[in-house]
């Protein structure tokens, strides 16, 4: 399984993080973790993905999430073909 | 047009303001003269807040119609149509007008009411997530938590739709948010932000160009959105190198120009299919390669480099790598884009060739009337003012097929999603965007009967549009694939008990006609087109015909299926 990490950097309004969520999974990608932080003006989203199926592209997902509005900039993290384990590999997040 | 349509002259006691005022005193600042739209409780505040705003409602008879008529007047304009409805069921009624304005890239505000804040959430009467439902097919979305900020949403919505790659925006209004008390808000100018240009991207697509023999444009309707038809023009007759195009971009290049091979996919023309499947440099300018057009991705364009224009960089390898994209804004790009091919004339010659060799015929005996030839003889007859709105079906590809576009605005089609319905409402949108055109709505007998519901609104305005029924008694496209691809397995196609549409249309109080024999075209699109008034064609056609060629599920654009097999 190939994960994909991106960081994301939003407006903090109404439905950032929904858009964002529909637009990963409408766009055949599974959102495998999610971190979302208040940051200074805005949000720090970091969302772990996998492709559902071959031949998606995560440059073409990284562009699709960027042209949202409220969406300032995507950023993509690395690449691991790990399964992901919970919030660890997100290095700050804290378990509740 | 008839003046029963509802200009209100202005009140002369003022009144408080409040978030509904400020939704209708916003969208008048922004030069909004026509809404589309169907009031019901969440949005009534709205409705108390229209007599004597300046703003001219027209009430269709049914969401969807007013958000396909909405969305018309982006399609016609470049500017966002707008539509109002209620919550619940008035906003889901909207859900196919906006995917449909979606899918095709077109500018629209949508307005919708939502229950009170305070019940938001406790299944209230008429309560849907509207936000939610709409999310995937919308290019942004706001629910209004402060009357103050309607202004302020109004004019980013706007921006939003008609700016970048055009889209829907969907605005949800509390009902308590239109209630309450307000300050008189003040109402941003829109901006336009600054165009882009790829420079690097330009200098190597040219150097493309350089190094092509068969080189061959691609155009969609990225081009129309971003108001570059001008610019595409001059640069396919500067370059000479043959153009294709997309349903979306018929009438980019005006029908019979030299160099444009007519429509590629899977109804398009042999000429334009051959030549996408030979050439050597493929140059999209605003396309996307929608599977219709593509047909077998991996076998589409086998020998081709590719230059991809587009402005939105997401569009750019998504199905088909770019080895040249340009992503920016079209119009600029394409001004400063100077190709130089040389050595193409052998190339150019073999399309001029094929072009003649595969134009349509029209003499080929039939039995009974001919829907192309007469769909021909109908954009023939109605001239530079035409503008065709089919349906979705047979008759919308023999439309493409056959019809003569002046300019991309004469042919309004639903593309992307292919909505059923969508010609009468869209062509009534059409009418009221550009009132001295022939607007003509085509359809089937299938889509006709979606929004049938419009002859209504076509009565109660007195919208002098042109309505035709092609109605070949089945679901024309459907069946032509279950007798290719399901053995023949009729199922669930056949629709010989409809009405008689001449008398229906009647009914609604719409002079209407039935035509069912050859001899009778000639007189009847005289008839259709002199009316001063909305008339309706019902023409009966072969239950029989096919729409020729065809590409085949899974195969490649050359292989196309033809009338003989």
């Amino acid at each position: 399984m190939t994960i994909e990490t991106f960081t994301i950097e939003s407006d903090d309004v109404n439905g950032t993080l929904r858009r964002v969520w529909t637009v990963i999974e409408q766009r055949g990608w599974s959102v495998r973790s999610l971190l979302v932080e208040e940051v200074e003006g805005g949000v720090m989203t970091r969302v772990q993905v996998s492709p559902y199926g071959n031949n998606r592209s995560i440059e073409t997902l990284r562009l699709q999430i960027e042209r949202l509005y409220n969406v300032r900039r995507v950023t993509l993290e690395r690449r691991s073909r790990q399964k992901p384990s919970r919030w660890k590999e997100i290095p700050h997040a804290a378990v509740i | 047009m008839s003046q029963t349509a509802r200009t209100i002259a202005p009140d002369a006691e003022p009144r408080p303001m409040t978030g509904a005022r400020l939704v209708v005193e916003a969208l008048v600042a922004h030069g909004i003269e026509t809404v589309f739209g169907y009031p019901g409780g969440a949005i009534m505040p709205v409705y108390d807040a229209l007599p004597g705003s300046g703003l001219r409602h027209i009430l269709c008879r049914h969401e969807q119609a007013c958000a396909f008529a909405a969305a018309a007047v982006g399609r016609m304009t470049r500017k966002a149509g707008v539509c109002i409805a209620t919550s619940g069921p008035g906003a889901t009624n909207l859900v196919t007008g906006i995917a449909d304005a979606y899918m095709d890239s077109v500018p629209l505000v949508a307005i919708t009411g939502q229950v009170a804040q305070p019940v938001m959430g406790t299944d209230a009467f008429q309560e849907i997530d509207t936000f939610g439902i709409t999310m995937p097919i919308v290019k942004h979305s706001y629910i209004v938590r402060h009357a103050d900020d309607i202004p302020a949403i109004i004019a980013e919505a706007f921006d939003i739709a008609e700016h970048g790659r055009p889209g829907p925006v969907l605005i949800d209004i509390p009902k308590d948010v239109q209630m309450a008390a307000a300050e008189g808000g003040s109402y941003a100018a829109r901006h336009t932000p600054a165009p882009c240009l790829d420079e690097e991207g330009l200098r190597r697509a040219e150097a493309a160009v350089r190094e092509a023999k068969k080189p061959l444009f691609y155009i969609g309707g990225g081009t129309v959105r971003s108001g570059a038809v001008d610019e595409v023009r001059a640069l396919v007759a500067r370059s000479g190198i043959p153009a294709v195009s997309t349903l979306q971009g018929l009438g980019v290049l005006p029908t019979g120009h030299p160099q444009f091979l007519g429509m590629l996919g899977m109804h398009g023309s042999r000429a334009a299919n051959m030549a996408v499947q030979e050439c050597d440099l493929l140059i999209n300018v605003g396309a996307r390669f929608d599977d219709r057009a593509t047909g077998a991705l991996e076998k589409f364009a086998p020998h081709a480099r590719v230059i991809h224009f587009d402005k939105d960089a997401s569009e750019i390898s998504k199905l088909r790598r770019a080895d040249v994209p340009v992503s920016c804004d079209l119009k600029p790009a394409v001004r400063s884009f100077r190709p130089e091919p040389s050595g193409i004339e052998p190339w150019v010659k073999l399309n001029e060739e094929r072009r003649q060799a595969c134009a349509p015929r029209y003499d080929a005996p039939v039995s009974g009337i001919y829907a192309p030839a007469l769909l021909h003889r109908l954009s023939e007859k109605a001239g530079d003012k035409f503008v065709a709105v089919p349906d979705v079906g047979q008759h919308q590809m023999w439309v493409a097929q056959h019809c003569r576009f002046s300019r991309p605005q004469a042919h309004i089609t639903s593309g992307g999603l292919g909505s059923m319905g969508f010609s009468l409402p869209t062509a009534v949108g059409a009418k009221f965007a550009e009132p001295d055109a022939c607007v003509v709505s085509i359809s089937g007998d299938g889509g006709f009967m979606m929004n049938i519901q419009e002859l209504a609104t076509l009565r109660r305005y007195g919208v002098p549009l042109k309505v035709i029924v092609l109605n070949n008694s089945h679901l024309g496209m459907v069946r032509q694939w279950q007798d290719l691809f399901f053995e023949g397995n009729r199922s669930e196609v056949d629709l010989s008990d409809n009405p008689d549409f001449a008398v229906v249309a009647q009914a609604f109080g719409v002079e209407a006609f039935t035509i069912d024999k050859p001899e009778e075209v000639e007189a009847g699109l005289d008839r259709l087109l002199g009316a001063e008034g909305p008339i309706l064609m019902h023409v009966v056609i072969d239950p029989n015909e096919n729409v020729w060629p065809l590409v085949a599920p899974g195969k490649a654009n050359h292989e196309m299926l033809d009338k003989e097999g």
